[in-house]
C-alpha cells in the first residue's frame, strides 16, 4: 500500500470503520509514522463530539450497581498484557542513580503504610493520598532527571530527591528521614521564571513527605521547602516564613 | 471522590477500588449509555453495552497511559466499540475486527478540549453536524452510529469505496472545524 493509500485510513480508523485488513496495516504503518499518527490525534477531537452530541437517555436506576457487581465478580491481577514494559521493571532495564531506586522503594513502603491506615483515616483523604503516591512512583518510573539535595534544612539526615518525566511532563518531589513525631506539615513554594509565586502543602506521612509538580522544573526560577503557615495562598497576610530548603535546579 | 479527575479514578480502578469504578459511571454513564442507545435503539442491548464497556475499563484500566484529559474519552470508545460488537451480533452481521489496544491512540492536540467538551450543548454540537452536507453527514452516521465499515457503505450505497473515504474525510475534517470554533471561541490553532 502507497504512504497514499494508508494515510486515506485515518479517517476510518478513527471512526474504527476499517475492514480487518486494513486496520491491521493501518496500526503497523501508525507505529512508524508520525504523520498519521499526528492526524489520528486531529480526528479524535470530531470523533469525541460525535460521542457526546447523542439525545440524553436516562439509564436504568439499578444499572450502576450491575456494573459494579459484574466487576466484583471479575478475577483481579489477571490483566492482559500490555505492549509496554509494566512500571515496576522499567528502572531495572536502564541504570538510574541509586537515589532513584532508594525514592521508589520509600514510596512503595508508603502505598502499603497509606494502604494499611484506611481503617482510621478520612477514605477519601486516603485515597487521595494513595493515587498521588501512585503518581509519584509512575513519575519516579519513567523520569529521565534527578535532582538530589540535602534536607538538613529541616532537620539531620533528611534527604531529597526531585524527578522530573517529560513524558507525564510532571515532577515529584519527595523528601525522607524527618522526625516521624514532629507531625508538622511543609510546604512549597514554586517560582515561575515570571516572577509569579505558588504555594502547595505537601503530603506528609510519618517520616515521608511527597508533592507531584505539573509541567517541567527546569522552568521554575526557585523551588523551596518551608513549614506549612495554614495558607496555600502566596499573598496570604502571614509573615513570610523562613525558607528550610531552597533546591538547586541544577540538574544532576 | 468528585475533585479527582478521571485519570486518577482509572488509577484508583486500576488497583481494585470499587467506589472509583461507580465514580467513573457517575460522570459518564449517562453519557454512555445515550451513545449506546443512539445506536442499538433498544433499552436492554444499550445497557448491556454500557456495562460490557464499564466491565472493561474495570478490567484493563491498568493499560491506560495516556496523558490527562483523554480518559473520558477512552471510556467512550470502548462503549462505541462494545454497541458496534452488540449491534453486529443483534442484525446477524459478522463480528468485526477493532482496533485493540485504544491506549495506543495519541492524545488529543487539543488539552483545553476534554474541559470544555463536558460544559458544551449537545444540541449545539448535533447542530455542527447537521451544518454539514448531507451525503458526508451520512456516511459518517452509518460508520460511526452504525457500525459499518467504510466498505460496507460504499456496497450499501452503491458508490466507489473512494467516494466514501473522501466524504468521511471532508465530513470529519468540517466536524472538527465547526466544533472547535463552538468550544474555543473561533480559535483553530495548534497549542
Ligand atoms: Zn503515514
Amino acid at each position: 500500500m502507497s504512504h497514499d493509500e494508508l494515510k486515506g485510513l485515518a479517517e476510518g480508523y478513527a471512526l474504527s470503520a476499517l475492514d480487518a485488513d486494513e486496520l491491521k496495516q493501518f496500526e503497523a504503518h501508525l507505529d512508524a509514522c508520525q504523520e498519521c499518527l499526528a492526524s489520528v490525534a486531529e480526528l479524535r477531537l470530531p470523533v469525541d463530539a460525535l460521542s457526546m452530541m447523542n439525545d440524553e437517555a436516562e439509564p436504568a436506576g439499578n444499572l450502576r450497581e450491575r456494573i459494579l457487581a459484574s466487576a466484583r465478580a471479575e478475577p483481579r491481577n489477571q490483566e492482559q498484557p500490555v505492549k509496554s514494559a509494566p512500571w515496576w521493571l522499567r528502572p531495572v532495564l536502564r541504570p538510574i542513580p541509586v537515589a532513584a531506586v532508594f525514592a521508589g522503594l520509600v514510596a512503595v513502603i508508603m502505598v502499603v503504610a497509606v494502604w494499611g491506615s484506611q481503617a482510621d483515616g478520612d477514605l477519601s483523604s486516603v485515597q487521595r493520598r494513595l493515587s498521588l503516591t501512585y503518581d509519584g512512583i509512575e513519575i519516579m518510573a519513567q523520569a529521565e532527571q534527578w535532582w538530589r539535595f540535602d534536607g538538613s534544612g529541616i532537620t539531620s539526615g533528611a534527604a531529597g530527591t526531585l524527578a522530573y518525566s517529560e513524558e507525564i511532563g510532571a515532577a515529584c518531589l519527595l523528601v525522607w528521614g524527618l522526625a516521624e513525631a514532629d507531625h508538622f506539615n511543609y510546604q512549597v513554594r514554586l517560582t515561575e521564571a515570571d516572577g509569579a509565586v505558588t504555594v502547595r502543602k505537601m503530603w506528609r506521612y510519618d517520616d515521608a513527605m511527597w508533592l507531584i509538580l505539573d509541567g517541567d522544573p527546569n522552568l521554575l526560577q526557585k523551588l523551596e521547602i518551608m513549614l506549612f503557615n495554614g495558607e496555600t495562598s502566596p499573598d496570604s497576610e502571614t509573615p513570610p516564613l523562613p525558607v528550610l530548603i531552597d533546591i538547586p535546579l541544577t540538574a544532576s | 471522590m468528585e475533585e479527582l479527575t478521571d485519570e486518577v479514578l482509572l488509577q484508583l480502578i486500576h488497583l481494585g477500588n470499587e467506589s472509583a469504578l461507580g465514580a467513573l459511571y457517575d460522570r459518564h454513564g449517562k453519557a454512555a449509555y445515550s451513545l449506546a442507545y443512539r445506536m442499538l435503539g433498544d433499552v436492554h442491548a444499550a445497557e448491556d453495552a454500557v456495562q460490557e464497556a464499564f466491565v472493561n475499563v474495570w478490567r484493563r484500566a491498568g493499560s491506560f497511559r495516556n496523558a490527562r484529559g483523554t480518559a473520558r474519552t477512552w471510556v467512550m470508545a470502548v462503549v462505541h466499540h462494545r454497541s458496534i460488537d452488540i449491534g453486529r451480533k443483534r442484525r446477524g452481521i459478522a463480528p468485526r475486527e477493532l482496533p485493540l489496544d485504544l491506549t495506543l491512540l495519541p492524545a488529543d492536540s487539543h488539552d483545553t478540549w476534554s474541559e470544555v467538551s463536558n460544559t458544551l450543548d449537545r444540541a449545539l454540537l448535533k447542530e455542527c453536524l447537521e451544518q454539514i452536507p448531507l451525503e458526508q453527514r451520512e456516511v459518517i452516521e452509518l460508520a460511526y452510529f452504525q457500525g459499518h465499515t467504510q466498505r460496507e457503505i460504499a456496497e450499501l450505497k452503491g458508490i466507489p469505496l473512494g467516494t466514501v473515504k473522501g466524504r468521511v474525510r471532508i465530513g470529519l475534517q468540517k466536524l472538527r472545524g465547526l466544533v472547535l470554533e463552538l468550544g474555543l471561541g473561533g480559535s483553530t490553532d495548534e497549542p
